[in-house]
């Protein structure tokens, strides 16, 4: 099975090679919209596609695998939209998104949102941002550089950093002189 | 996902709370949904056929893309031929019993070592134990860089992390944790099980690996695994049989012990520009994996200004201090 970056080489002189890339990754792109702008996840992924499928030719397999870069495409067209939208939060610029509802519905689910919601909340856009595109759209360290424009090392570096915070914002939470940190759910004994 | 990006994803499911974030499934895509996306790409590459002069369909490349693969393959070369040039002394391998052994080349090296490697220490116990220190060289360095992080892997499951002030937290239950590649994790045993015959072991890590270079995955498994002899034996010939290899000797690691230094390049696909660099010990222990810049970069940083990467510069560096097994329990 060809690659997406052979698929994206290809299709500069065949177009018919990119349509299998649509197939191939719909689904997670419509997620991580649908995750940030619900009401028109459906409507923004075929804006993606076809930003996508004309900008083919500006793809640089240098800067990142083409996973990345497609969700680079539809990061930008969820920026637009929330920059367009008069009724949500001026100067997205693409870190102070959400996702939150989910994170809260996944955490509260195991009645963890608390401390591990808090501490993500709390990193800084950048690194929050990086955070949430690996734990919830399954992006790789380097997929989520690639997304953000910035190298695989610098992601990691970011990525490495977030962990640190919020272990230590996790540790602090469950020290002896936090409250009921001993019926917290996030102490480690009870950890799946 | 290279290497790296494995290990760190490691470290990130050791958070509580990580496994349930990961793990729900995602908003699901209405098939109609998918047919419009579809149907508009449709259009518009039956556009672009219809427009298009006979013969003529390339899309429009920038031309400075072009000249900046130009300059990446002047720079690849480049980069090959100095290394070629600090090859300053003849590597040596130890070989049990014997005298040191004079290697030439990076081929000559890895295939010694495949005939001469021995089994991780402690191959029969009841823990595995990897303490490792990662340093970034890139702005926003984490807090703590450099500091050493203990993992256990216990042969009946379960993953240990010691955390920033040195405690040990159980972190997983999980009876996998050995994670090799793209979301796969194995259990002691299958990691036991892996095949010993080379084809067959490029193979494997082929199907977990994607569309990563095979070098990054050998590294992964000779970084955190509990292998048999033969089981190292075959992956130092898989690196043996990877092409664009550079070799450097007498290289110091973080800790300060010598090795000799291999350099993989990127598949030239969907990857990053960086060359990921092995330090392996005369006997074939892992002592550190770096990566570094193979072209200048200008890097955005969360807290000030840009700061630009040069060629060479040395991005990260892990250095795997101790890696064997250990029948004390993880002191959680």
């Amino acid at each position: 099975m060809d690659t997406d970056e052979q698929l994206l080489a290809r299709s500069a002189t065949d177009p018919a090679a990119f349509e299998p890339l649509v197939q191939r990754h719909s689904a997670a792109l419509y997620a991580y919209m649908a995750r940030r702008v619900p009401s028109v996840a459906e409507d923004l992924l075929s804006e993606v596609w076809l930003s996508a499928y004309a900008g083919r030719a500006t793809y640089d397999p240098d800067r990142g695998p083409a996973r990345g870069w497609l969700f680079g495409i539809a990061r930008n067209s969820v920026a637009t939209h929330l920059r367009r939208s008069t009724a949500l939060p001026v100067g997205y610029g693409g870190a102070e998104n959400p996702g939150w509802d989910e994170v809260d519905d996944r955490l509260d689910a195991r009645r963890r949102a608390p401390a591990l919601s808090t501490a993500i909340r709390s990193l800084p856009a950048g690194e929050r941002e990086l955070l949430l595109m690996v734990a919830l759209d399954g992006l790789s360290p380097t997929e989520a550089g690639a997304a953000l424009g910035i190298p695989p090392g610098t992601a990691r570096s970011r990525l490495h950093r977030a962990r640190a915070r919020i272990r230590q914002q996790l540790d602090a939470a469950q020290s002896p002189t936090a409250p009921d940190a001993a019926a917290s759910p996030l102490a480690p004994g009870v950890m799946p | 996902m290279n290497n790296l990006d494995s290990l760190l994803l490691d470290e990130l499911a050791d958070l509580p709370g990580w496994d349930e974030m990961t793990a729900s499934p995602a908003p699901p895509l209405a098939p109609q949904a998918l047919g419009r996306a579809t149907s508009a790409v449709h259009e518009a590459i039956a556009a672009d056929v219809s427009r298009a002069p006979s013969g003529d369909l390339t899309a429009a490349r920038p031309t400075a893309l072009t000249r900046r693969r130009r300059a990446r393959w002047v720079i690849a070369v480049a980069a090959a031929a100095a290394a070629a040039a600090i090859v300053v002394a003849v590597p040596t391998i130890s070989t049990p019993g014997n005298a040191p052994v004079s290697v030439a080349s990076a081929t000559e090296f890895l295939t010694r070592l495949a005939s001469s490697t021995t089994a991780a220490p402690g191959l029969d116990d009841a823990y595995w134990k990897v303490r490792f220190a990662t340093t970034y060289s890139q702005p926003d360095t984490p807090p703590g860089s450099g500091r050493a992080t203990t993992m256990w892997f216990g042969r009946n499951g379960g993953r240990w992390i010691t955390s920033a002030d040195g405690a040990v937290v159980k972190a997983s239950n999980t009876r996998s944790p050995f994670v090799v590649g793209e979301r796969v994790a194995l259990a002691w045993s299958q990691v036991s099980g892996l095949p010993s015959d080379p084809g067959q072991l490029e193979s494997r890590l082929r199907s977990t690996l994607g569309q990563t270079s095979v070098a990054t995955g050998v590294a992964r498994l000779l970084a955190i695994a509990p292998l048999s002899s033969a089981q190292r034996s075959a992956l130092f010939t898989i690196l043996a049989r990877q092409s664009g290899v550079t070799i450097r000797t007498e290289v110091k690691d973080g800790s300060g012990r010598t090795g000799t230094a291999l350099g993989f390049p990127f598949d030239p696909a969907g990857t990053p520009s960086e060359l990921v660099t092995l330090l392996l010990a005369d006997d074939g222990t892992l002592l550190e994996v770096t990566e570094s810049a193979i072209s200048d970069q200008q890097i955005p940083s969360t807290s000030g200004p840009a700061q630009t990467t040069r060629k060479g510069d040395v991005i990260s560096r892990t250095t795997y201090l101790e890696v064997g097994g250990t029948n004390s329990a993880p002191d959680a």
